[in-house]
């Protein structure tokens, strides 16, 4: 109480002055014509900031500034007031407490009569009941929520196939308890609701379950998945709130995710196999992709070869032909016109190479199919039909022990034919040649062997540069470019194989080939 | 007029052969030696007094064991820095017309030049100006 500007008059003065001014509640007297004659501290600190008056005394409570509705009001209260003769208390909510009135206030008008029985005064007391009034109304706004949210639950929970919903307060008492997945958690609505934990449960479940509901009113959340009836169900227990924030009640939530998991699952299934498909796919391209290169590179290669291969004979041939221009003598003529059908001979042998090579680069090239060796090394044996020196050659096969192979087929086509058209370069002079083909199975490889008797290679001076391209090792009537080996090696490692070599000069000669089968 | 002393070195026989005769038929001024493989010519090189050495060194490229490059390569380190190799003038005589084997082969170290079989007068004259020019 700051300002004291009480004013009292003489009965007041005398008698209570002291007291009212203590008290946190306002007091006052009106006259009949509702001027205000008596008012203590506190009446006078908000009375006269409401009204905007240093002095109010005289001033009616009936004041316009305090707008229709109050003024209204307070002329009702005085008429009841009247018409009872008797004090009359009134329960005041103001929709307008920014004017600095009370929002809510309870009134006690008592009228006051003279000797002569005749009205003079009104007394009237006020008690500014806000604050506690604003609890009361939380708590039911708060009771009204809970009740249209719990008849929410309810509604959710009833038309929610395998939903759950309980709530539950501080005392354990089930307030709710609906829902056809409560019988998963072992809870039906007819056992539960009303009864508290402690009644209606056996002395294991409390024991599990006190915990977690006692975690939830202290404003824990639990979240839990579990199995029940072959199905996958999920759990939340969870505070309830009030509007400050306190934990007063908890719920307890049961959601069937058996379709969700499922669903899930199915999609992550879905998502992995087009995950798989995708790399396979990419794989696939680049393994393609690879596949061309290499052939391309094979006919480039190949084509440079032949071309040198060609050429080489034919100039020859042109010298010969401008040498028996000018040669007089008969037996150099003879000699030199003996020599032709060789050279005509190696530039037909290489043309069919050539075009049999073309002919393999055709077909379905780059598809893996399961490959007949039979087949793909009689395919190669038609290369050398014409060449003289298969005619004289001792070759046989036996592809019995390892018959097929998943395999490229340009690629073992060319295998066969660049170990063949090798055995056949480097045949002996001095004897026939005798070329032996075997396959064999080693675990997942098959092992292709071609041991020849040709002139052998001295492995000591050349095994480092066997397999490199354009190298030959012999320097006596060997023709070609000797791109063979160095090709058949970068085909079979390309997928993990190998290519080994066995020798003695003048004896034989073996290459061991393990190939790998490419996927089917 | 003195000859020329001259080596071929090519692996065929067919070849060898087929020099010999245009040398004698185009009436070059060689004394020629043909010989079958790299191994072989450097073994004859080295044995060479500075009287003996070859002026002009014919060289095919496509050889089995060591080819043409791999001969100029051993040639340059065992033999180009001795005295009585300075005046000798190398080159390639190969059946290839690959643009690549030429450009590899004129850019070796002492490859004068590089010409396509047949050896003919027109390589001869050729030649001369590069021998006088040494």
């Amino acid at each position: 109480m700051k300002t004291v500007k009480s004013n009292y008059s003489n009965f007041f003065q005398e008698h209570f002055s002291a007291i009212l001014d203590q008290t946190d509640e306002f007091v006052w007297t009106l006259d009949v014509n509702l001027n205000i004659i008596d008012y203590n501290c506190a009446f006078y600190d908000s009375f006269s900031k409401l009204v905007g008056l240093e002095d109010i005394q005289y001033t009616s409570i009936v004041n316009p500034v305090l707008g229709n509705s109050v003024t209204d009001a307070w002329k009702r209260y005085i008429a009841e007031t009247i018409t009872a003769g008797a004090p009359q208390i009134f329960k005041i909510v103001n929709d307008n407490p920014q004017k600095g009135m009370s929002e809510y206030s309870e009134t006690q008008i008592s009228p006051i009569y003279n000797e002569r029985g005749e009205l003079c005064r009104f007394f009237v007391r006020s008690r500014d009941l806000s604050a506690s009034f604003n609890i009361q109304r939380d708590l039911q706004r708060a009771n009204e929520e809970l009740l249209r949210s719990m008849d929410l639950y309810r509604t959710l929970a009833t038309q929610i196939p395998n939903f759950g919903v309980v709530i539950f307060d501080k005392d354990y008492r089930y307030l709710l308890c609906e829902g056809t997945a409560l019988a998963t958690v072992g809870l039906s609505k007819e056992h539960y609701e009303g009864r508290t934990m402690l009644e209606a449960m056996s002395e294991e479940g409390i024991k599990a379950l006190r915990p977690q509901y006692d975690a939830a009113l202290n404003g824990e959340y639990l979240s839990f998945e579990y199995q029940a009836l072959n199905r996958q169900y999920h759990a939340q227990i969870v505070p309830i709130k009030d509007s400050n924030g306190q934990v007063f009640r908890g719920m307890i939530l049961v959601n069937d995710v058996t379709d969700v998991k499922r669903a899930e699952q199915v999609l992550a299934n879905t998502n992995r196999v087009l995950e798989e498909e995708v790399l396979a796919r990419t794989a696939e391209l680049k393994s393609t992709n690879q596949e061309l290169r290499e052939i391309n590179q094979y006919l480039d290669d190949f084509v440079h070869a032949a071309a040198h291969d060609l050429r080489s004979p034919i100039v020859n041939l042109k010298t010969i032909l401008h040498l028996l221009e000018t040669i007089g003598d008969n037996q150099e003529r003879e000699g030199l016109i003996a020599v032709l059908p060789s050279l005509v001979q190696d530039i037909g042998n290489t043309l069919d190479g050539m075009i049999r090579m073309v002919e393999f680069q055709k077909k379905d090239q780059l598809l893996v199919s399961l490959l007949s060796f039979n087949d793909v090394f009689s395919n190669a044996l038609k290369v050398f039909e014409y060449s003289n020196e298969i005619q004289l050659a001792e070759i046989d096969f036996d592809f019995s022990k390892a018959d097929s192979i998943w395999y490229i087929a340009p690629k073992l086509q060319s295998l066969f034919y660049n170990l063949l058209s090798n055995a056949l370069k480097y045949a002996s002079p001095e004897r026939n040649l005798k070329l032996r083909v075997t396959s064999h199975r080693e675990g997942e490889l098959v092992r292709l062997d071609f041991l020849d008797n040709g002139i052998g290679i001295d492995l000591d001076q050349h095994r480092n540069n066997l397999f490199k391209p354009f190298r030959r090792f012999a320097s006596e009537g060997i023709t070609g470019a000797g791109l063979g080996l160095s090709l058949v090696k970068s085909m079979v490692e390309k997928n993990g194989g190998s290519i080994e070599v066995e020798s003695v000069i003048d004896e034989y000669t073996l290459f061991k080939i393990r190939l790998v089968p490419y996927p089917q | 007029m003195k000859n020329y002393k001259v080596l071929f070195i090519d692996d065929r026989e067919m070849d060898n052969l087929l020099n010999r005769l245009m040398v004698r038929e185009e009436q070059l001024p060689f004394d020629a030696t043909y010989i079958n493989s790299g191994e072989e010519a450097l073994e004859f090189l080295n044995d060479q007094t500075e009287e003996d050495f070859p002026q002009i060194i014919f060289i095919d490229i496509n050889m089995p064991v060591m080819n043409g490059f791999d001969f100029v390569d051993e040639y340059n380190a065992q033999l180009a820095n001795q005295p009585k190799a300075i005046n000798t003038v190398l080159c390639f005589l190969t059946s290839s017309s690959s643009d690549s084997e030429k450009e590899r082969a004129l850019g070796m170290q002492n490859i004068s030049a590089f010409y396509n079989k047949p050896i003919t007068m027109a390589i001869f004259v050729d030649l001369q100006s590069r021998l006088n020019n040494k």
